[in-house]
């Protein structure tokens, strides 16, 4: 097991570069620069090229790639890259004076704290719900779950939002409009400190968690549902059941956990898609996350961010999937890697 | 199993309570000696009931992170507004008339050099105090220099923030709002002979600085109220690069001072109890909240937890039903104009009679009471009013005339010998970048020229970066649009910053692809001459060639910005330069009253 994670660990490396080379290549190929305007209006080329001289943008494109990656005292430049490898993921055009390193800092631990509530709102709505669906096929139970995750999975967040907001903030009050509860600096540079984790924080997390987490809790049941019908179809739960195990027994500890498997495997994207930030959710409840720099940096051509981002989802996101083929080998015996 | 349970329930409850104890006091880690010993201790600390303290609040939305605090580098209004609030500028505009008053410099003087140069000479005043705010013990400190004397802003500091700007090494992307300066333009385009030391800005004494220009500028009062030649703190910025500009760390002049700033997510100024006229400042703290999203703000503002927003679209037919909330909405005019640029050789607008039916066939006041909605005004020409030098609106240029504008159309094709559906054969082009608002209007003029003129015009659009691109002067005829939708906002009070920046064909980006003649002259001329009354003549005669006669592109109407106010809530709607928060007032009774506390 262990040089299997070690392997695949190695095998993260290619990927990262190749994923990082097609970035950059493709948003440097989409017309216009980060320095062509300024907000409103177009900026006269002679303060462009100061702009672009700055940064480096004058270089022939394989020597920008290799200043970001490797840094420029390698590669013999003037410049103070010290390049991916080495932290330094290279300063914001847009927001002048911020690195991009700082941006993921104050955002990326934001977003992750409401992705991780958002997943495990998922996990513990949708797996309960769909098993109770499966264990009551046709009955007025499974038609209720399945009519509620049909409904949540078709209105999106840009609806649903909106609409919890005005309900619960401006009619009834209960919760208030926007703003993130936890705020920098963060015990661990990323979880919140224990007084911050009052009624407040939790006051305001509760409607973009909910709008988040609903939508894939009403996916993970459906799925549960049908993979659960599935796996009671089997042959060996017809053993089980043969000899004589309680029901219980035959479902919890025999179909359950096999039937998990298709779940976990969607579980591994959304849990890098929201912990990474989700634009819409952050936009309309007003949290200062990382979704929307995924967003808004292609917008400004901020090829640094753009490129940063991407990388820090895409890392996430082979982690997860490293973590959902481990959680394979336990859920299914029959799964090995050596 | 049900013990179990009972038993997570229990923990559970107890956890809860435990965290909404935490509301009321904060739980705090704190290293206390005791005997002699360093140990950690945890304490709850009570906290006092705000209200009997609370501190006179201004809770506004930024809409965005600022993209930088650095006057060199600002370009955007969040950011100015800023600025304008914790940087004190060499002169100001009145938030009302936009006229130019003293603000750093007491009195100003125009004279000429041994060379024929015109030169602008400032006297400063020397009672305003660089300042350090420390966020942690809420101290506010003069700064030091090295000897230890308290530092107050002087003519050196002028010198050297205009010089930062102008340098191509700090990379300002306004930089050429200053090429008017002696040499600007060669030092910042990179001239091998000159140093930023060759630009014409001198401090003669400690508290009087004296520019030397390029070629005279009457307007040039105005150019010095802008925050890229401000006074900047040179110890400050070589001390920290980049970094200066966070909270802590910046040195900053004007009347507020910066307490924190969580980027992204929030910023707060708090009052320079240092500041000149500290005494007549009411506003206590500033907290600003960067929500992108309009309607969420709305509904902070619903909640009392804004004290000013904007408006969106879609509740404004609701804002002024209502009875509060009419009673709170204000549209006030901002220096901005909203028009289409006529591609002027590009056929068939490369006849004049065209572009004079197109311009005259936009019912611009039927656009702004339908589409729009916020009293926007109707545009004729080009410098909205409280810009030196603008007509009033519908003064000067063509406005909605129907008649005028079949006949003009007519006329062309009876020249061509050509009907209507040739003249559509030919494919007209209105391009506009991505946006749901320029849609709406672009839907809606399409539909006007299609009833008054029965011409057919396509309308597309780009994102904005690709758009720019492709409304260049440089781009090949063929892939230019022929009608392209752009607006442009006052960098300072006065119609050199319009016309002649704007439309100009030697000075500008010319993107109508104009022919040089009597307009560009007269532009020119008006910017160098000295006489108010004369420069006024000129402006108008400017702005009527462009629009009447020349007809080079259709205005369609002048910027207001829409905004909701609590009542308890006194401000003003600058045209330019910023707003001044620091000048507004709240009754702090009535607001902690609406908030129930």
């Amino acid at each position: 097991m262990f040089r299997y994670i070690l392997r695949r660990i190695l095998q993260f490396i290619p990927v990262l570069i190749g994923i990082s080379l097609f970035t950059f290549v493709l948003m440097q190929a989409i017309p216009g620069g980060p320095f062509d305007f300024a907000g409103d209006r177009s900026l006269p080329p002679q303060i462009r090229a100061n702009l672009e001289a700055k940064y480096h943008l004058d270089w022939p494109m394989w020597k920008q790639y290799l200043s970001y990656m490797i840094g420029d005292d390698i590669l013999g430049e003037e410049g103070g890259s010290l390049g991916v490898i080495r932290g330094d993921f290279g300063p914001s055009y847009h927001f002048r004076g911020q690195t991009v390193g700082d941006i993921i800092a104050v955002t990326l631990p934001i977003s992750a704290q409401l992705g991780f509530m958002s997943i495990l709102l998922a996990v513990i709505i949708g797996i309960p719900t769909g098993i109770i669906a499966a264990l009551n096929q046709n009955s007025w139970l499974d038609y209720t779950s399945t009519f509620g995750a049909v409904l949540f999975l078709s209105i999106p967040n840009l609806v649903l939002a909106p609409i919890l907001i005005w309900i619960f903030a401006l009619i009834l009050g209960w919760f208030p409009v926007a703003g993130w509860g936890a705020k920098p600096p963060y015990f661990l540079g990323f979880l919140p400190t224990f007084d911050q984790l009052n009624k407040d924080f939790f006051a305001k997390a509760v409607m973009p968690v909910f709008a988040l987490g609903t939508a894939s809790a009403a996916g993970i049941a459906r799925l549960t549902r049908a993979s659960l019908l599935q796996v009671i179809g089997e042959d060996y739960i017809r053993t089980a059941r043969a000899k004589g195990l309680r029901e219980r027994t035959v479902i919890v500890i025999h179909a359950l956990k096999n039937s998990l498997i298709p779940v976990v495997t969607i579980l591994g994207p959304a849990f890098a898609a929201l912990l990474t930030g989700t634009f819409i959710v952050e936009q309309i409840f007003g949290i200062n996350g990382m979704g929307k720099h995924f967003v808004t940096s292609v917008g400004n051509r901020d090829y640094q961010v753009i490129t940063g981002v991407t990388l820090i989802y895409a890392v996430v996101l082979v982690i997860a999937n490293l973590l959902v083929d481990i959680t394979y080998a336990w859920l299914d015996p029959r799964i090995r890697y050596d | 199993m049900r013990n179990r349970i009972l038993v997570l329930l229990s923990v559970l409850i107890t956890g809860a309570m435990l965290l909404s104890a935490c509301g009321s006091g904060a739980v705090e880690t704190v290293i206390v000696e005791v005997d002699g010993e360093t140990v950690i201790q945890t304490v709850v600390v009570e906290v006092e009931p705000e209200a009997a303290m609370k501190p006179v609040t201004l809770n506004l939305n930024l809409g965005t992170e600022p993209p930088t605090l650095d006057p060199s580098l600002a370009t955007d209004t969040t950011s100015v507004d800023v600025i304008r609030n914790t940087f004190v500028t060499i002169t100001q505009f009145d938030p009302v008339t936009g006229e130019v008053l003293p603000y750093l410099a007491t009195d100003w003087a125009a004279g000429t050099d041994a060379d024929g140069n015109q030169t602008w000479t400032f006297n400063l005043r020397d009672d305003i105090a660089w300042v350090n705010y420390d966020p942690i013990t809420g101290e506010t400190t003069q700064v030091a220099d090295a000897d230890g004397n308290p530092m107050f802003v002087n003519a050196h500091d002028v010198v050297y923030g205009v010089k930062r700007t102008i340098d191509p090494e700090t990379g300002s992307d306004y930089a050429y709002v200053t090429y008017v300066i002696k040499n600007s333009a060669a030092v910042n385009g990179g001239d091998e002979e000159l140093t930023v030391d060759d630009i014409g800005v001198v401090a003669l004494d400690d508290y009087t600085v004296q520019f030397t220009l390029e070629y005279a500028a009457g307007y040039f009062p105005s150019i010095a109220g802008m925050w890229i030649v401000a006074p900047m703190p040179a110890g400050a910025i070589d001390e920290w690069g980049d970094k200066w500009t966070e909270a802590g760390l910046i040195v900053t002049s004007g009347p507020m001072v910066m307490d924190s700033w969580i980027h992204g997510g929030e910023l707060i100024l708090v009052k320079n109890p240092l500041w000149i006229n500290a005494a007549d400042i009411q506003i206590e703290r500033i907290e600003f909240v960067m929500i992108t999203e309009e309607s969420t703000a709305f509904a902070l503002y619903e909640n009392n937890e804004l004290d000013s927003t904007g408006v969106p679209l879609p509740e404004m037919d609701r804002v002024k039903a209502d009875p509060v909330l009419s009673a709170e909405y204000y549209s006030a005019p901002a220096a901005c104009t909203y028009y289409y640029g006529f591609t002027n050789n590009k056929a068939p607008l490369d006849d004049v009679r065209v572009r004079q039916a197109f311009s005259q066939a936009i019912d611009r006041q039927s656009l702004s009471d339908n589409v729009l909605k916020g009293g926007q005004i109707p545009a004729t020409s080009f410098a909205p009013p409280g810009i030196f030098g603008a007509p009033a609106p519908g003064e000067v240029g063509l406005g909605y005339d129907p008649d005028a504008a079949k006949a003009a159309l007519q006329g062309y094709l009876d020249e061509k010998g050509m009907t209507v559906e040739d003249f559509n054969a030919m494919d007209v082009v209105l391009m506009h970048n991505t946006s749901e608002g320029h849609a709406r209007i672009a839907a809606a003029i399409q539909q006007m020229w299609a009833d008054v003129l029965g011409v057919t015009v396509r309308v597309e659009n780009q994102e904005w970066a690709v758009y720019l691109n492709t409304i260049e002067n440089s781009t090949p005829l063929e892939d230019m649009p022929h009608i392209y939708r752009l607006g442009w906002c006052a960098d300072y009070a006065d119609e050199n910053n319009w016309v002649h920046e704007v439309f100009n064909a030697e000075a500008g980006a010319n993107r109508t692809r104009r022919v040089s003649g009597e307009f560009d002259a007269l532009t020119v001329k008006a910017g160098q001459e000295q006489d108010a009354a004369a420069r006024l003549e000129m402006y108008r005669e400017a702005e009527r060639l462009l629009t009447e006669v020349e007809t080079a592109f259709a205005p369609i109407y002048h910027y207001t910005t829409v905004n909701v106010s609590k009542p308890w809530l006194v401000r003003n709607y600058p045209l330019l330069g910023g707003n001044d928060f620091f000048a507004w007032t709240i009754d702090m009774d009535a607001k902690l009253a609406a908030m129930g506390q």
